[in-house]
């Protein structure tokens, strides 16, 4: 199980593809921070409707911050954690290499085990790096300081705001992307069954795309509103409950729960099928 | 003799088509063992349940004891296998995906690695990635990849697909060598039935998913008793051998006769002619080839197979 893990981790950086997603939002990240460099005056003009502010709060954790609100990144990250996780399983039955693969004595079920243990560390990686990438520019170009996040409105209307020390801005922001790492990984797990059932990774990737999207149309209407605690669309923002005093933590512990059953029951459904699944491309 | 591939009632079917349909298969250790048959009778589907890529839908297939489906771990340890063309990871290097695939095999040491290109005829394009090689070189590289490991049993699914002639040459020699030199058992599915006479020890004939026959290669070629006597005034010959009962003749020509005579008594079919005045000229054993044996089995237009 290890060297399988190994091996698929060395098939992973090996991979132009596996690079698309940090080359992606490290640009993202660096956009972000010549925005607020050349072009802050929305974010401040909104403030000082209705905040008297002093200093800068434009730093390295405001940038982490908004990194996690901007909606490119709400889409992007999980599409780049589904390129490859979308890709593992149909991917190599599409080039053969499975068929290679399986003719060697290794099991169906921990190869499948080690393609999922890849796909969390890749998602765990990504995540964390566009966390880093974030912080890192805008710390390297705006500076650190206090964390100052708004609440309870977009971030041009502010109903309120939270101001924490740096230290405890970045231990909270270090929890937020723990947390939508496992979010994301909610997402990557159906892309990952998907490619155990679909020929072609395109498939995977935009099913586990349009789960996503559909699930959050379903949570845009009050109709639907009693299926709405159990759509894992709901709880992907509970990130921001990390950056509230104090923290919901009863709130935090069910949509985790919420999101490792979809993890659990996708990484269940995909054991499933690819164990018993004919090889035939 | 240890069976090291058994498949016994083996089926597989694909919604209403039977791929695959009560086959029976026995191959002993050392065996060459052809595995003959058109397009679409079953050959890929027989190779893809040994080697566990497919699940039967009744019967069993035990590779050195072990059923694949259910052990698949033990049944294919020793177990090197080229599966049709040969998938490889085209952004890794030829020497990486040996070392890679070995690894799932429980390893091989650098110089097996550096051996398996050699004898593939890739040492000089082992680090080049596998996007840039040609068909002909993916599929030495699959015969590479079923041999780094060294296997007991080596299964090969037209393994000469794509190459040169020279290259062809080379591979069923490297086959042949295989069995003779390290004691290999071969499974080898192929198209071309000169190949499978050149190599195989034993064959079998599969048509609609079912086995028509199989046997020792050089006791189905062995034609039996059958002779072709040359002969003056054949049709008469022939009249006066039809009154023996241990003489059966299928072929009148115009200069011999196609017959089959029993428990070898050819000498007695010679002194029965010259006693009757015909003038024999030779008394040849008349060998079956592989291609009429198989077309016997499966017929002249189903029986699609490459006799080159």
């Amino acid at each position: 199980m290890v060297r399988q893990i190994r091996l698929e981790v060395f098939k992973l950086v090996r991979r132009g593809r596996s690079y698309l997603g940090f080359g992606a939002l490290l640009l993202i990240s660096g956009l972000a921070v010549v925005a607020l460099l050349f072009g802050p005056h929305m974010i401040e003009t909104s403030m000082s409707q209705g905040f008297i502010t002093a200093g800068s709060y434009l730093n390295g954790g405001f940038v982490a911050w908004m990194m996690l609100n901007a909606p490119p990144t709400a889409l992007f990250l999980p599409l780049f954690a589904c390129v490859v996780t979308g890709d593992m399983v149909s991917g190599e039955t599409a080039d053969g290499t499975l068929r290679t693969v399986l003719s060697r004595p290794v099991g169906r079920g921990s190869l499948f085990a080690a393609k999922f243990a890849v796909s969390v560390i890749y998602v765990v990686a990504l995540t964390l790096f566009l966390g880093i990438a974030a912080y890192g520019i805008g710390t390297i170009f705006l500076g650190r300081g206090v964390l100052v996040t708004f609440q309870e409105g977009s971030m041009l209307g502010a109903q309120g705001i939270y101001v924490y020390d740096a230290r405890e801005g970045l231990t909270r922001l270090a929890a937020a992307y723990a947390f939508v790492s496992v979010g994301v990984l909610s997402v990557a797990t159906i892309a990952l069954f998907l490619s155990t059932i679909v020929a072609n990774s395109l498939g995977a990737i935009g099913g586990a795309m349009l789960t996503l999207i559909v699930f959050g149309i379903l949570a845009m209407f009050d109709f639907f509103k009693p299926i709405h605690p159990f759509l894992f669309t709901t709880h992907l923002d509970r990130w921001r409950d990390f950056f509230t005093t104090p923290i919901p933590w009863g709130e935090i512990r069910t949509s985790l729960a919420v999101l490792f059953a979809y993890i659990v029951v996708f990484l269940l459904a995909g054991l499933t099928v690819f164990t018993r699944k004919d090889v035939i491309s | 003799m240890e069976v090291v591939v058994e498949a016994s009632d083996l089926q597989k079917r694909f919604g209403d088509v039977r791929a695959v349909d009560g086959l029976d298969l026995a191959v002993e250790r050392g065996d060459v063992f052809g595995f003959l048959g058109p397009n679409g009778a079953g050959k890929s589907t027989t190779i893809r349940m040994i080697m566990g890529l497919v699940r039967p839908s009744a019967g069993t297939v035990r590779v050195f004891g072990y059923d694949v489906w259910r052990d698949r771990r033990r049944a294919l340890a020793r177990v090197g296998a080229l599966v049709e063309t040969p998938g490889f990871y085209r952004y890794l290097s030829g020497r990486q995906n040996l070392w890679l695939l070995s690894e799932l095999s429980g390893g091989a040491t650098r110089e097996a690695v550096d051996l398996a290109l050699k004898r593939a005829g890739l040492a000089d394009r082992a680090d080049d990635k596998v996007k840039a090689y040609s068909h002909g070189m993916r599929q030495r590289l699959g015969i590479a990849q079923a041999l780094v490991c060294e296997p007991e049993l080596v299964v090969l699914d037209e393994p000469t697909d794509g190459l040169d002639p020279q290259g062809m040459k080379e591979v069923r020699e490297l086959i042949s060598g295989l069995a003779r030199d390290q004691g290999m058992t071969v499974f080898l599915s192929s198209h071309l039935l000169h190949e499978v006479e050149q190599v195989c020890t034993k064959v079998a004939v599969i048509h609609h998913g079912k086995q028509m026959g199989s046997g020792p290669v050089a006791e189905l070629l062995s034609g039996g008793g059958r002779v072709q006597i040359t002969v003056d005034r054949p049709a008469r010959a022939a009249a006066a051998l039809a009154k023996l009962d241990f003489v059966t003749v299928s072929a009148v020509r115009d200069d011999s006769i196609i017959a089959e005579v029993k428990d070898g008594r050819t000498a007695e079919v010679n002194r029965l002619l010259v006693a009757g005045g015909f003038e024999v000229s030779a008394i040849v054993p008349k060998r079956t080839s592989l291609e009429e044996f198989y077309f016997s089995l499966t017929g002249p237009e189903d029986g699609k197979a490459n006799p080159a």
